[in-house]
């Protein structure tokens, strides 16, 4: 896994971005008339950042993260991902997708779900189960590889997709509210192992979330959104140092930029049309 | 241990209870058919009462009957006719003032006393054994031989049996236990041509002798060196009904008792006059606007659904021609008879013409019906059927044994046989089926329009009655060559039909069950379609397939078993319900019933296995 330098203070991101998002709108088709998922977003993310998309149910956080994965196609507007077209960067494989769900194959072992993305590149059977095992390693479920999901923990199982997520080691990171279901001890140490898989692999991350000190404490930049419809109310570059520890969830800097986060959500709520 | 203990237990109180409640139910299924055999005279034990022939005919002049006489009550009669001899009556014997008339027809001794035979045909006419009266009998089995059978029961064992016309030798012909006879080899079919032919079937001779075929008579005792005659014209004493024979009166009564109308062995005479008994039926057709009726002969009483008409009251009469007062419904029946029993139970008959004063209205012969044969209540007949509607629970596991032994291994009739051969077809048929189904799913998901344009008529395959099918089947292989006898194709092919449809519709169901996100998961990793179908689809699918593949197993059963009653196969479980139906083995057919049923949950509990062994991820609750 190739080390990029990382931006010590989060700053904003360069010239060349990996990632960008210029006036993009969705909607959906329904019978009560369209629904609008997305409104205007503009958005441009660096390499080797860690970008969370923070905002109430509804504000189009999945979406747009759908939309960069090629999941969904926009209506209008435009994404470039590593200067090509979403469809282009998903055959080129150049995203890892962990849902809010594991979606682990229950037909598969741990390793086998973890291999499933190398099969699918046929990567040599060798190769892959070498990968899978490091992957593993990395999530600390190396035990585990010969277990079904259903005989796995939720925090578990969504540790396992986040290494299948990495074992092909895609550019960027795209996670749907990973930790959603988990509980609040299981969610921090996930927390604390992601950010540890992103600084060793220095992949770009996308991360969805509603969950404000999460977003903070993640995150180099917060992207805050707002729902009916959705957009992009505010971007929110984080100073706080790298790497992050235990001791940065109680440091006054952590505090204040939580409390300037909640503002700006609350900011677009009171803006809403 | 313990938790085979917890799996079984269940199992053994629902089978439990279901064996318990066998007996009610197999109680309440019997009851009609209980209550009739209790109810229906015809079904009583019959005893047929017949002009005595004298006990010995050593000494002519005094004729010995063996009960007390009445003068009044009764009449000497050589052959049919009142005997006009003049004689005298002291208590049992009768003596006679002239000669006694007496033709004697000697048997010929076939062996050392037992088996004799004459040129006569089989008569009613006594048999003397060195000049003594020989009392005859015999014991009918339960069974019907049906050219397979070789087991029959009768209420006892000691004793001689004998099948047509020969002497069955114990240990060479037959063996016996416990009330039942087992024969060495079938019996040959029983037709039932002549109703009297007893000795079609084996028989127990529990007389002094019976008759086993037209001209054979076999004695209980062999009795060597003796005489045995066939008194072909012997004075008899017989019955002379009550009534008054002034030429008007035309009600008789025969004193001992109980008619019943369909007792063929009645016999009534006026004078050497035989009185038919059997209706004559008009030439006409009732349609039910019609009255005007006429016979074949004039005279006669008519009856109307077996009650006996009046003359005036109800119709008119001209010649052969009779007019009622009402119009014939289609449903009746309309027949005329030289008499018609006027009350059953008090033994009155009614006369269609009054004798003249000084003829003598007499019985030759009749039945006495006393009790029911099969016990007093509806439950001790119940008990006595030799086979119940449903079959008593127990029963079914002291009969099975021997219903599998019952042919060797080597017979295509054993039951193992069968079962293996049923058991093959449904394989093949569930193969093919499945190989089917599987194949129209996948292209029903990978090519949509496909499904729009062919679905309508997988469902409408399966509204196609199977029955009308197979003899089309069976004709169409027929031209390609494919022999019924020896081909399992047209079982393949039945049992396709029938279970492609199940696992079509399940597999589809499956294959499209797959959850949203799994698919944007492969979306997202660039899968190609076929790397979708074949990682994810058919995983997701499985739990449908095998749950699928269980109903096309019992579609499959049903499919061969009706194939092999179809295709003359005279092979398989199909082959033998239908020939346990046309023979009338009720229980047999429910030993047929249990061993297919297992056969569909044997088939049931494979496809489970197999799921087990192949997709051991699918959780079990």
């Amino acid at each position: 896994m190739n080390k990029r330098p990382l931006d010590e203070q989060g700053a904003p991101a360069p010239a060349a971005p990996i990632i960008s998002v210029r006036n993009v709108n969705k909607s959906f088709l329904s019978k009560g008339g369209d629904i609008v998922a997305l409104q205007g977003a503009n958005l441009e993310v660096a390499d080797g950042e860690f970008v969370s998309l923070i905002g109430p149910s509804g504000c189009g956080k999945t979406t747009l993260l759908r939309l960069i994965a090629d999941l969904d196609q926009v209506t209008s507007g435009q994404i470039l991902v590593k200067g090509k077209t979403p469809e282009k960067a998903r055959l080129d494989r150049d995203y890892g997708y962990v849902f809010q769900a594991p979606v682990l194959y229950e037909w598969r072992t741990v390793k086998r779900n973890v291999e499933l993305p190398l099969e699918l590149m046929n990567v040599p059977k060798a190769r892959r189960q070498h990968l899978a095992g490091q992957l593993l390693e990395l999530v600390g479920l190396e035990r585990f590889a010969k277990h079904y999901p259903w005989q796995l923990s939720g925090g578990m199982q969504q540790r396992v997709s986040i290494a299948r997520a990495l074992s092909f080691s895609p550019s960027i990171l795209l996670m749907d509210e990973p930790f959603g279901a988990l509980d609040e001890i299981t969610r921090e140490q996930m927390q604390m192992e992601l950010l540890r898989l992103w600084r060793d692999t220095g992949t770009t991350t996308i991360f969805v979330t509603h969950s404000i000190p999460e977003a903070v404490f993640l995150s180099t930049r917060v992207v805050v959104m707002s729902a009916r419809p959705g957009r992009i109310t505010d971007i929110i570059p984080l100073d706080l140092p790298q790497p992050r520890t235990v001791e940065t969830r109680e440091s006054a800097r952590f505090f204040e930029l939580a409390t300037r986060v909640r503002e700006a959500l609350r900011r677009s709520e009171k803006d809403a049309p | 241990m313990r938790r085979l203990l917890e799996n079984t237990f269940p199992l053994l109180v629902v089978l439990g209870a279901v064996f318990l409640l066998g007996y009610p139910f197999s109680y309440l299924m019997g009851y009609p058919l209980a209550q009739n055999n209790l109810e229906d005279r015809n079904r009583w034990s019959q005893q047929i009462v017949e002009a005595l022939p004298p006990l010995d005919i050593g000494a002519p002049a005094a004729l010995r009957f063996g009960t007390p006489l009445e003068p009044d009550g009764g009449l000497l009669v050589l052959g049919n006719a009142p005997y006009a001899a003049e004689y005298a009556v002291q208590a049992d014997a009768i003596t006679l003032a002239g000669a006694y008339p007496l033709v004697l027809d000697p048997f010929t001794a076939l062996d050392e006393g037992q088996t004799f035979r004459t040129d006569q045909v089989a008569s009613e006419s006594p048999v003397y054994l060195d000049k003594r009266l020989l009392k005859p009998g015999y014991e009918k089995p339960l069974e019907k031989p049906d050219g397979q059978r070789v087991g029959f029961s009768f209420s006892a064992t000691d004793g001689v049996f004998v099948l047509r016309g020969r002497l069955l030798v114990q240990g060479v012909d037959y063996e016996v236990q416990e009330g039942v006879l087992t024969l060495k080899e079938p019996a040959p079919l029983w037709l039932a041509l002549r109703p009297e032919a007893d000795w079609a079937r084996p028989l127990r001779i529990t007389g002094d002798y019976a008759w086993a075929d037209d001209h054979t008579v076999i004695l209980q005792q062999p009795k060597p060196g003796a005489r045995l005659e066939l008194a072909e014209t012997v004075v008899r004493w017989a019955e002379r009904l009550a009534g008054g024979v002034d030429g008007i009166n035309r009600t008789f009564t025969l004193v001992h008792g109980k008619l019943v109308p369909s007792d063929a062995q009645r016999q009534i005479l006026v004078n050497d006059q035989l009185l038919r008994a059997d209706g004559r039926r008009a030439l006409e057709r009732a349609d039910g606007v019609r009255r005007q009726f006429t016979f074949p002969e004039p005279g006669g009483v008519l009856l109307l659904d077996g009650k006996a008409l009046e003359l005036g009251r109800d119709y008119e009469q001209a010649g052969a021609t009779v007019t009622l007062n009402e119009p014939l419904s289609r449903r009746s029946q309309l027949l005329q008879q030289d008499y018609a029993i006027l009350d059953a139970d008090a033994g009155q008959l009614l006369l269609a013409q009054a004798p003249a004063p000084g003829s003598a209205v007499w019985a030759r012969r009749y039945a006495v019906y006393d009790k029911p044969k099969c016990g007093a209540t509806v439950f001790e007949c119940f008990l006595s059927l030799p086979q119940h509607p449903v079959p008593l629970p127990h029963w079914i596991f002291t009969k099975a044994p021997s219903f599998v032994t019952r042919f060797e291994w080597a017979s295509d009739r054993n039951v193992l046989r069968e079962v293996w051969y049923t058991a093959r077809g449904t394989l093949v048929a569930l193969l093919s089926g499945g190989a089917v189904g599987l194949f129209l799913a996948g292209l029903f998901v990978l090519i949509r329009p496909l499904e729009r344009a062919m679905l309508p008529w997988v469902i409408a395959s399966q509204t196609v009655p199977i029955i009308a099918l197979v003899p089309m089947l069976v004709l169409i292989l027929a031209n390609f060559g494919i022999r019924i006898q020896t081909s399992i194709l047209p079982t393949a092919i039945i049992g396709g039909y029938l279970s492609f449809f199940p696992i079509t519709i399940g597999a589809a169901k499956g294959l499209r069950s797959v959850e949203p996100l799994a698919l944007d998961l492969m979306h997202s990793y660039a899968a190609s379609p076929w790397q979708v179908f074949f990682k994810v689809r058919v995983y997701s699918a499985l739990p449908f397939i095998f749950a699928s593949f269980k109903v096309g197993a019992a579609a499959s059963l049903v499919g061969a078993l009706i194939s092999e009653t179809e295709t003359s196969n005279a092979k398989g479980l199909g082959f033998a319900i239908l020939g346990q139906v046309q023979a009338g083995n009720v229980a047999d057919l429910w030993i047929l019933f249990f061993i297919s049923s297992l056969l569909g949950i044997l088939f049931v509990s494979a496809v489970g296995w197999a799921e087990r062994l192949l997709a051991p991820w699918v959780r079990k609750i």
